[in-house]
Order: structure tokens, then sequence, then C-alpha cells
């Protein structure tokens, strides 16, 4: 399999470990940190899910 | 519109009608899907699959229970977005089911997803703790 897509795999998967985090962690004083992390780490595995298109054509 | 009402009324209609989505593609099956397939722009016009290329026949090759089949269509989508999307699912079921048991209201994780990309924190925060 394709690097790029076990790292748009890997990071999809961290995303929503994140996204559980942030839903579980949504009542306490440190909600903040952890969905904003929530949200980096979509966007890192949008950005990864891309590469990943980008590169299944080299 | 109060803020907590909107993104639950849209948690509510994505609900609806990704369930009847989902209902209708097990109901009407893969032979129609397959026969729809929709062409993918960025291959038409420049020759170089996307990212989503090989999505649809994925989800059609997982339907028909070729698993290695959907893995050589498209990986990312088959092992990474179609499990965390079911998981979005069946935790939404459940927790649904169960506030149609419970007098407490509780947010399911799908709700959540809204009121993240919506912005509507605090709301979401008063209703989980409600």
């Amino acid at each position: 399999m394709n690097p790029f897509a076990v790292l748009s795999v890997g990071l999809i998967f961290l995303s929503f470990g994140c996204f559980l985090l942030a839903f579980f962690t949504r009542m306490k004083p440190y909600a903040k940190r952890t969905r904003l992390l929530c949200l980096l780490s979509a966007v890192l595995s949008l950005l990864a899910f891309m590469l990943w298109g980008i590169m299944r054509n080299l | 519109m109060p803020e907590k009402k909107v993104y639950l009324t849209i948690a509510k209609a994505a609900r609806i009608a990704v369930w009847a989505l989902l209902a209708a593609a097990l109901l009407f099956g893969k032979e129609f899907v397959a026969g729809h397939y929709l062409p993918c722009f960025w291959y038409e016009h420049f020759g170089w699959e996307c990212s989503t290329c090989g999505a649809s026949r994925a989800v059609v090759s997982l339907l028909s229970g070729d698993f290695s089949a959907a893995v050589e269509f498209n990986p990312v989508v088959t092992l990474g977005l179609v499990p965390v999307f079911i998981f979005l699912l069946l935790s939404d079921l459940a927790v649904v089911v169960w506030n149609l048991f419970s007098k407490k209201r509780r947010l399911t994780p799908f709700e959540y997803c809204f009121a993240i990309f919506g912005g509507s924190f605090r709301r979401a925060e008063q209703e989980g703790s409600r």
C-alpha cells in the first residue's frame, strides 16, 4: 500500500481520537484546548488526504 | 432561531438524510450505485486521479463483501473514513435509542460534530450537562 495512504489513514484515526477526546472532555475546564487539538488534527488529516491524492498518481 | 436549535436541527436533518441514504443503498443495492457512477471532474479534465477516486467502487465492493477489492480501489476511504463513519452512526443510533427511554437528554458525538464546526460550544456544553 502507498505510504501516503498509510499516513492519511493514521492521521484520520488520530483526528478521530482527538474528536472523541474533545467530546468526552467538553465540560472540563480544558475543553477549549482539546477542541482546538481536534480542529488542528482534522485540518492535518485533510491535508494528508489531499497529499495522498497527489502522490497516488506519481 | 436560538443557536442551540439551529445546530440540533441541522444535526437532525443530517441524521435523517444519512440514514435514508444508507437504507436506500441497502434496499436498492449496489446495482443502482454501480449503474450510476459519477464521473470525476478532476480525472476527466486533467487525467489525474483525485483523493476520492474509487470511493464509490470501494463502497460497492464493500457492500458485495469484497474487502480486498475495496482496499485496492481506495485504501484511505475503505480503511479510514468508512470505519469512522460507521462508528459515528452506530454511536448516534445507540444514544438516540437511549434518549427514548431516559429522561436525561444526552448529546451524541454526531450532534457534537455540528456543534464543533458550527461554533456552538457553550450550547453543546449546556446540552450535555442537562
